[in-house]
């Protein structure tokens, strides 16, 4: 009993997933122009130390945009001494973006901010990396568009005279895109401490992506 | 004739419209060998905070390699997670070259290593021999009038069983994947700069194959469903 059910169901479910026409997949991956410099902060203070007073140094420093992300309590271990001393501080962590003709000056701002922090930073990590706006992503979109048609159209057609069909009007479109995103982009920290939170990532969408459309034609018998 | 059947089944278009016409699903595929005509380098560079794209761009044309697409990705720590050393830029570069022409450039790549000089701070670069798109759609022309046939045998037989006739088609569609992915032949993972003194990182990693692999199976797949009349 329980086999014909099983045929059945399954029957349903693929006579659902599937729509009559001719479908297709098309994609392309492109590179943009990285117009936009993302900087990510991870800076540890005394507890009781506000989240407006660690803001402030950055403001200090000549850092604008700041945008607070994240607060966390963490265990730090500081293993300048002789005896490593674990310590508990507050961590707040900010973000911001410049041009990415900004990005070396903003980054030079922040090394000297890592190796010559204020007594008020008892940790301090950063994160650069240069990503295409969404200006630029949309951009690229509208100009890709019209090519992913032309593909889909093109390869349709070829599996359409395969199947001794003729294609007819676009009956579905769906479409998509996701980017690859930068790896291997490292925090760069104070060297004195090691965190206990390890979950400190950066990255960002980066330059590539990759511009998906669905297109079902339908068939013209 | 192969066929590769993760399911075939007869659909009948809900229980109370049994007594229409149905449909038949004849999903198939075929693996084929395709020559990897094609190698694809994918470049990290690391260059100093005054660095730009067109002298990491420069470098590598001149080292051979032609029109490179290097693209800064951000600020990276100089050394380690462990021993952090003044800041730089990360860049990603991709060359892509006739498989023929990868010893060349990779003698290029090898050149320019060891000659890295400031702002270039160090080279990493993999190789990937893949079949160009130019051959995965020629192949595709040549397989598509198989794949159909394909489906309809099995669509026919799969209705003599069920005492129904195959029909016209109703819906096509197909994919074409590696079945393997991308394969990497070679791979030099190379430091140089200021931590040469660390041999365990400095030291290259040997290099594994240096000619590209014979072939790389690639599956293209067709899933058609044909109208059945009772």
């Amino acid at each position: 009993m329980r086999l014909p059910i099983l045929f059945l169901l399954t029957a349903l479910i693929a006579a659902a997933q599937l729509t009559d026409g001719v479908a297709t997949t098309v994609s392309r991956t492109v590179t943009l122009t990285a117009d936009e410099a993302d900087f990510s902060i991870v800076a540890g203070a005394d507890l009781g130390t506000t989240q407006q007073q660690v803001a402030q140094v950055f403001l200090d420093a000549g850092i604008t945009g700041l945008s607070n992300t994240g607060t966390s309590i963490g265990q730090y271990t500081d293993y300048s001494t002789n005896q490593p001393v674990p310590q508990t501080q507050v961590v707040y962590q900010y973000a911001f973006n410049v041009p990415a003709a900004g990005l070396k000056d903003a980054a030079r701002i922040m090394e000297g901010l890592r190796t010559n922090p204020p007594a008020l930073l008892k940790t301090f990590q950063y994160a650069a990396s240069l990503n295409a706006s969404q200006a630029t992503v949309d951009a690229m979109h509208q100009t890709l568009l019209p090519q992913l048609f032309a593909d889909a159209q093109k390869r349709a057609q070829l599996l359409a005279s395969a199947g001794g069909l003729k294609l007819g009007a676009v009956k579905s479109v769906s479409e998509s895109y996701y980017a690859q995103g930068n790896s291997g982009i490292a925090y760069l920290s104070t060297a004195v401490f090691s965190t206990t939170n390890s979950g400190y990532s950066s990255g960002g969408g980066g330059t590539q992506y990759t511009f998906y459309a669905a297109v079902t034609y339908s068939v013209v018998q | 004739m192969r066929f590769s059947i993760a399911l075939a089944l007869i659909a009948l278009p809900g229980l109370a419209g049994a007594q229409t016409a149905g449909s038949i699903l004849a999903p198939v595929s075929r693996t084929v060998t395709l020559v990897p005509d094609e190698a694809a380098f994918s470049i990290t560079v690391a260059g100093t905070l005054d660095s730009t794209e067109q002298q990491v761009k420069a470098a590598l044309q001149n080292a051979g390699l032609p029109n490179p697409t290097v693209v800064a990705t951000g600020v990276s720590a100089g050394f380690s997670e462990y021993f952090v050393g003044p800041p730089q830029i990360a860049y990603s570069a991709t060359v892509t070259v006739a498989a023929g022409s990868a010893m060349d450039a990779a003698k290029g790549l090898e050149a320019l290593r060891t000659t890295l000089a400031v702002p270039l701070l160090s080279l990493q670069y993999s190789v990937g021999f893949n079949p160009s798109q130019a051959t995965v759609d020629a192949q595709r022309q040549v397989v598509l009038p198989q794949l159909v046939d394909d489906a309809r045998k099995l669509a026919q037989l799969l209705a003599a069983a069920s005492g129904v006739k195959v029909g016209a088609i109703r819906s096509i569609n197909d994919s074409v994947g590696s079945a393997v992915g991308s394969i990497s032949t070679m791979v030099r993972n190379v430091i140089t700069g200021d931590f040469s003194a660390l041999a365990l990182n400095a030291a290259p990693r040997p290099a594994a194959q240096s000619t590209p692999p014979a072939g790389v199976p690639y599956t293209y797949t067709m899933s058609v469903v044909f109208a059945t009349a009772l």
